[in-house]
């Protein structure tokens, strides 16, 4: 099977702190991942790494083959609207907008029409359990709610790959459950890559495999191999 | 809770710039509201000191045919114009015995010489004397400012033989100088406390915008203290105290920024002149005044503005959403818009004060009105703008506006207001321009053209002889006296060859040698119906009573030939062209004021663009999380550029159709019933610069946001997890 | 678990006979080990014999399996103390991990390799268990919930211990 992200040799630097010091990573089509480790071990840089949101300092990002790591940031950007989706720990959705517009932006972005966009926002509420709440802000939610908001907003544009920090960090169990099974039912029917990052190992139980990030490096026990 | 000030003011880099920003924007707005106070304060005392020009009009003055009392100075006076200029003159004889001085001067001048405003004498020296210089001798001195209203002031006072000044027109023996000045009328005083207004409403709009400057990252703060255990009442406080400490450094900066602005703010003419800077000054008390009441008023709004934020341990929750604007907004419009309507339709029933209350009054709640109701438009059009969007942009901008609408209308208030005044003032302008437009009508004297009398005793032949000699002077026309007990004509009559009608400006010659006509109407703008010429028979008509004189017309040759009958015939030939009668009067007061009026305008657009700039800049950095998600989500920058740009657009959109509107109908009323039937027309062509202004400053203001958004937005300047 | 004491319970719930007890044991908590018949009837015959249960009435001539059993005062009783005694939680301090570990930071072997080996081994148990979860009604939803959450406490003990390792070796050597 192809690797559809693949980095090498990623390095990146705060300052003097060096949150990454050379990852390799591999990850197949459709596999589910999760990223885990200590807290501050780098987890969210790789993510964001991966995803074109941050620049590493050393090292290669390939996406389906094309480097991305050297894009400018307007490519990344068309990058990450057509290919890639996002859901983070709280606080991703826009304040002033219902939830089905929420869902409807990613669409609008890619200029759908208005109205296409807001029945396909419609249809993916619907999957998510959320019909009845289109119309909600969301202050208006509960987290689980907004988390699965956020993943009906991450889908719709049916990305080629999802990537998630935390997705249940702000949650509960059943909740956190509720979010999960929702999220991985509907990326298996579509076959969308996921990189989750957890620190959460039920959250993580979910993926195929979890890749452990310990002082910026992939711990070397399992690494790659497992 | 020194520890809680230190927190609450210094907590963070980014809360540094906020009480700066307030300190300037509040210094900015103190030093403008002193300026124009200096300056109302200014237009009113200033007239005083040259009141002594109309000693010749005060009752104490004696007309020169009476018995001259001891010591008086025989005086008479009148205007003459250079390079169209208009130029006060008091033409005086003293007695060497007189112990009555004359302002300004140190000594009145002997006949053959003459005292000169500085302008005046600056005027002199840049003109040819055959321009202005001959017309009033030998230069003896200046004019102290002490008794000048304006570095401007045009004056001469020039010396003349006594039986000179006695056949001038309007001679009288003074004794004093002292004497009111000329009042301004209700018009005038209308018209510079709605500038007055219009001024105010911007620099208060810009100082409310600037304290709000950080208030979301500020609420956001003090909800992590209420969570630590401070009470509402300790909040409440703290920013009471931070309100105080920007409002006293701001105000007392912009004491200080007036007094270094004022020279600049002098140049500035307003009616008739600059000012001298020292006349901008505001009393210490007044200063003081004006600082205490900003320092109080900010206080109490910001610490009232806190409670009523409603700053809970989990954040300001009534701040997220404001109230849904209601309809009840339309009423302060319509109040206003009655009561300007109402005090006009009765302009002829009411006293003048309750007149000047009721159009200025109406107008200031006109304005507030359009203050009022814009957050109502605001919403009903931003439901419109998120409910069709058909692109993200529309669609966040739409609802954000729908969720915040006051605060996205403050944004954009100055601006609404500057363009209502600007309005206002074009039209008025537009319909007193065009009852000024000197057409070349039928019946009417060539613009080209000086109407002059030729008093008794000039020598008619050698005064045409010199005119005629003048460069530029196409051709001299005389009008001879007619004998009044011959004809059935005025008195003073003046009539003249039929031959000469064409070159007197008439399309028909007349089928009797000579003819009449009347002096007023054959001198006035606009030729209603034809002019009435009166023949006269050939044996009424005596000696030559009055030339007119064609000229290249320019303004040199218009001079030069005032000038040569000035030398020739003396004063009292007072030569006029009908650009000069038709302007004198209240119609010339109300131009500049309107010209005046566009300075305000111009003024308030440039503060409303700042305040414009300012709102946009601040919410990019309240929201800069939302919109480095969107960035995230591979929202390109133009998109989010354009949103911003939407943010700005809807309420303008919504409320500028409106303000033009209401700006129009404002100004018909008053102008149609203070300045006498003049309709409005279509505004002038300055009206459409100031507009365009307005719009390009307000797209600058939002394209000068677009650094802060790219700085604020980067997908590294947020860390989302 | 006890099945002693389940069985019991399932009784308290209508009179039952045993062919119907042992089918309404294996489909609510039988999904790993479901009881043999022989087992059943022990069970009950010794429950009997402690005065817990009773058969029902004289339906004669009949085998075991054609018996209905109810429950006695007794049991009835014996059942509330079950209920309502809290179970102690188990005393695990000394557990397995916990030796290995600090034996291999005693003797100088790779303690974190150790640690890793066993967070995989945990981790694929716990992916397993997720996905079985998945498909499960939610009586058995609950039983993977509670062997998951054991699973979690162990890998949260492994990652701390993980994270300490440094700290643990200085005081193991000491
Ligand atoms: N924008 C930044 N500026 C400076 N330092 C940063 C920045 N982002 C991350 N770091 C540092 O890089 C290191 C790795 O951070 P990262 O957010 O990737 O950790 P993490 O594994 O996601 O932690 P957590 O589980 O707590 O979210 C940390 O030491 C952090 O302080
Ligand atoms: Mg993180």
């Amino acid at each position: 099977m192809t690797a559809v992200l693949e980095a090498r040799g990623l390095k990146k630097s705060f300052g003097r702190n060096e949150a990454l010091r050379g990852i390799d990573v591999s990850i197949r089509r459709g596999e589910i991942v999760a990223i885990m480790g200590p807290s501050g071990s780098g987890k969210s840089t790789l993510l964001h790494c991966l995803a074109g949101v941050t620049v590493p300092d050393a090292g290669i990002v390939r996406f389906n083959g094309t480097a991305i790591s050297t894009l400018d940031e307007t490519a990344r950007g068309r990058l990450r609207l057509g290919d890639f989706g996002f859901v983070f720990q709280f606080g991703q959705l826009l304040p002033e907008l219902t939830a089905i517009d929420n869902v409807a932006v990613p669409l609008l972005l890619a200029g759908e029409r208005r109205a296409a966009a807001s029945a396909r926002a419609a249809e993916w509420l619907v999957r998510l359990g959320l019909d009845g709440k289109a119309q909600r802000r969301p202050q208006e939610l509960s987290g689980g709610e907004a988390q699965r908001v956020a993943i009906a907003r991450a889908l719709v544009t049916k990305p080629a790959v999802l990537f998630a920090d935390e997705p249940t960090g702000s949650l509960d169990s059943l909740a956190a459950e509720g979010v999960m099974k929702l999220m991985i039912e509907l990326v298996r029917e579509s076959g969308t890559t996921v990189v989750v990052v957890t620190h959460d190992s039920r959250t993580a139980a979910y993926a195929d495999r979890d890749i452990i990030v310990r002082d910026g490096r992939v711990s070397v026990a399992l690494g790659e191999a497992a | 809770m020194a520890f809680l000030v230190r927190l609450a003011l210094l907590g963070g880099r980014s809360s540094l710039g906020r009480p700066l920003g307030i300190v300037l924007g509040v210094a900015l707005g103190m030093a403008l509201f002193l300026l124009m106070l200096g300056a109302v304060i200014a237009l009113d005392s200033r007239d005083d000191r040259t009141a002594w020009l109309n000693a010749t009009t005060e009752s104490s003055a004696i007309p020169a045919d009476r018995a001259a009392p001891r010591g008086a100075i025989l005086a008479a006076r009148d205007e003459t114009s250079a390079a169209g200029e208009v130029i006060a003159r008091l033409i005086v004889a003293a007695p060497a015995e007189t112990a009555l001085p004359i302002p300004g001067i140190p000594s009145a001048p002997p006949a053959g010489s003459y005292y000169a405003s500085p302008a005046l004498q600056a005027l002199v020296a840049r003109l040819p004397p055959d321009r202005l210089g001959n017309r009033f001798g030998s230069f003896a001195g200046t004019i102290g400012d002490a008794a000048l209203s304006s570095p401007d002031t045009l004056v001469a006072i020039v010396g003349a033989a006594p039986d000179a000044v006695r056949a001038l027109p309007g001679a009288v023996y003074l004794t004093s100088f002292a004497a009111s000045p000329t009042d301004l009328g209700a018009a005038y005083q209308i018209v510079i406390l709605i500038g007055a207004i219009g001024l105010f409403f911007p620099v208060g709009l810009l100082i409310m915008i600037v304290t709000k400057l950080g208030a979301v990252s500020r609420i956001e703060r003090f909800a992590t203290l209420r969570l630590i255990g401070a009470s509402p009442r300790q909040i409440a406080f703290v920013v009471a105290l931070e309100s105080f400490l920007t409002a006293t450094v701001g105000a007392a900066l912009g004491v200080v920024l007036a007094a270094v602005l004022r020279p600049l703010a002098a140049i500035i003419p307003l009616n008739g002149g600059s000012f001298f800077p020292q006349d901008l000054a505001v009393p210490a008390s007044w200063s003081l005044l004006a600082v205490g009441a900003m320092v109080v008023a900010a206080t109490l709004a910001s610490a009232i503005g806190i409670r009523r934020a409603g700053i809970s341990p989990l954040g300001a929750t009534r701040a997220i959403r404001e109230r849904t604007p209601r309809p009840w907004r339309i009423l302060p419009l319509l109040v206003g818009a009655g009561l300007i309507g109402y005090t006009a339709m009765n302009a002829g029933d009411i006293d003048g004060t309750v007149m000047t209350f009721g159009i200025v009054g109406g107008f200031a709640i006109v304005a507030a009105g359009i203050v009022v109701i814009g957050p109502w438009l605001t919403y009903q059009l931003s439901g419109l703008v998120s409910r069709r969007a058909g692109s993200a942009a529309a669609l966040i901008a739409g609802s954000r506006i729908r969720m915040t609408p006051v605060a996205t209308f403050r944004s954009v208030s100055g601006l609404v207001i500057a363009v209502f005044m600007v309005t206002v003032f074009a039209t008025a302008a537009g319909g007193v321009m065009q009852s000024l437009r000197v057409d070349g009508v039928d019946g009417t004297l060539p613009a080209d053209a000086l109407l002059a009398d030729l008093p008794a005793g000039a020598d008619a032949d050698a005064v045409i002889a010199a005119t005629l000699a003048v460069p530029g002077v196409n051709a001299v026309i005389v009008g001879r006296a007619v004998d009044p007990i011959a004809t059935e004509v005025h008195p003073g009559s003046v009539a003249w060859a039929a031959e000469d009608f064409p070159a007197l400006g008439f399309a028909a010659v007349p089928d009797a040698p000579f003819a009449t006509f009347d002096r007023t109407s054959y001198l006035a703008s606009q030729q209603e119906g034809r002019l009435e010429v009166v023949a006269v028979r050939g044996a009424a008509v005596g000696v030559a009573g009055a030339i007119v004189v064609r000229t290249d017309g320019t303004a040199e040759a218009i001079d030069r030939a005032r000038t040569a009958i000035e030398v020739g015939a003396g004063p009292a030939a007072a030569p006029i062209t009908r650009v000069e009668a038709v302007q004198l009067g209240i119609q010339r007061i109300l131009h500049e004021l309107a010209v005046v009026a566009y300075l305000g305008a111009f003024v308030s657009i440039a503060i409303a663009g700042c305040s414009l700039a300012i709102a946009t800049a601040a919410a990019v950095i309240d929201r800069r999380r939302v919109l480095g998600l969107l960035r995230l989500m591979g929202m390109p920058a133009s998109q989010l550029h354009r949103m911003v740009g939407f943010e700005a657009a809807v309420p303008l959109v919504g409320v500028l159709g409106l303000s033009v509107a209401a700006g129009y109908l404002v100004a018909d009323v008053i102008v149609e019933n203070l300045a006498g039937g003049i309709d409005v027309g279509w505004p002038e062509p300055m009206y459409f610069v100031a507009l365009a202004l307005g719009l390009i400053l307000a797209l600058g203001a939002v394209a000068a946001t677009v650094g802060t958004i790219r700085r604020n937005t980067a997908v590294s300047a947020t860390r989302f997890e | 678990m006890d099945s002693a004491l389940t069985l019991l319970g399932l009784v308290s719930l209508k009179p039952s006979y045993g062919y119907d007890l042992k089918q309404l044991y294996d489909r609510l908590f039988g999904l790993r080990k479901p009881l043999a018949f022989g087992q059943v009837y022990a069970t009950i015959a010794r429950m009997i014999r402690d005065g817990l249960l009773a058969p029902l009435g004289e339906e004669a001539g009949d085998g075991p399996d054609r018996k209905r059993y109810a429950v006695t005062p007794d049991g009835e009783e014996r059942l509330a103390e079950w209920m309502f005694t809290p179970d102690v939680p188990s005393e695990t301090l000394q557990n397995n991990m916990f030796a290995k570990t600090v034996v291999a930071l005693l003797t100088g072997r790779d303690a974190q390799r150790l640690l890793d080996l066993q967070r995989a081994c945990h981790m694929e148990q716990m992916r397993a268990l997720t996905r079985q979860k998945q498909s499960a009604g939610l009586m058995h939803v609950l039983l993977y919930d509670h062997a998951l959450f054991h699973i979690e406490a162990d890998l949260r003990w492994i990652d701390m211990t993980a994270a300490r390792l440094t700290q643990l070796r200085a005081e193991v050597l000491a």
